[in-house]
């Protein structure tokens, strides 16, 4: 009897790979839109405001629509994440009907590197 | 022998799609240990993207595949836990500043909870001594009368 093995290819890896952090970001903004988790900042106990404190409440008030409430920093974090809801699928989707997967691939790895770099520098400076 | 060769290509497609999801836990530890008050945190997760990771690392190189996935999870989850690490050492000096002023804080108040006490009780030993002073000189009062 032949044994059916399924192969993981490159583009079903990249898709694996995005679905992975589509869902998991999805479940995060939805759990947030729900209220069912709160992140306390240890800082706030001893009085210390940190860079990133009220970023649960920001990715709140995102959600609900009130932009104008939040800080440059908190609306990046919330592109950062939020974004990959977009470019996850429409990365998948690109690699699935077009045929310049590799060009696809470097350019989302430039992009999501580029994403990156930037979250880091605000994080640091 | 093609059963062999089946079970060992079973085992690399297994090791990677292990190799993919400790690379997405490897990333999002990473970004999360960036967040100061927070960031320690990340440390838990990284520590299993590192486990997560060596086994697909490990039976991809003996298979001769490309070891370049589990490789850049096992460098993400490294730096994320050192990161972490950073922020834990950070935290912890924040905790014991904390302490320290607690400390202080408690100290302070014992003086000044022993600084009442004393007083309340000499003034009630001044006020006890003048109340018998006066019982004592009524009653002498009264037998001279």
């Amino acid at each position: 009897m032949k044994q059916k093995t399924i192969r993981l290819s490159g583009n079903r890896q990249y898709h694996l790979f995005n679905g992975l952090i589509f869902i998991l970001i999805a479940i995060g903004l939805v759990c947030l839109k729900l209220n069912l988790f709160t992140v306390q900042c240890v800082y706030a106990k001893v009085g210390i405001t940190c860079k990133t404190c009220g970023i649960t409440r920001a990715f709140r008030a995102i959600l609900n629509g009130e932009i104008s409430r939040v800080s440059n920093l908190q609306l990046y974090v919330f592109i950062l994440l939020g974004g990959q809801l977009i470019i996850r699928p429409l990365v998948s989707y690109l690699l699935f009907f077009t045929k310049k997967h590799k060009a696809i691939m470097k350019a989302d790895i430039f992009i999501t590197a580029f994403m990156l770099i930037f979250y880091i520098i605000f994080m640091i400076t | 022998m093609q059963h062999l060769n089946n079970s060992e290509k079973q085992n690399t497609e297994i090791a990677k799609v292990f190799g993919i999801i400790s690379l997405v836990i490897a990333i999002f530890s990473f970004i999360f240990s960036f967040i100061p008050c927070v960031g320690y945190y990340a440390i838990g997760p990284a520590v299993f993207a590192i486990l997560f990771s060596i086994a697909p690392f490990l039976i991809l190189k003996k298979a001769g595949r490309k070891i370049g996935i589990p490789l850049a999870s096992l460098i993400i989850s490294l730096v994320a836990v050192s990161i972490g690490t950073y922020q834990y050492i950070t935290y912890k000096e924040v905790f014991e500043k904390k302490d320290e002023i607690n400390e202080s804080f408690e100290e302070a108040n014992k003086k000044f909870e022993e600084a009442v006490t004393k007083m309340v009780i000499d003034s009630l030993e001044y006020h006890t001594k003048k109340v018998n002073d006066s019982i004592n000189e009524t009653e002498n009062d009264s037998i001279e009368w």
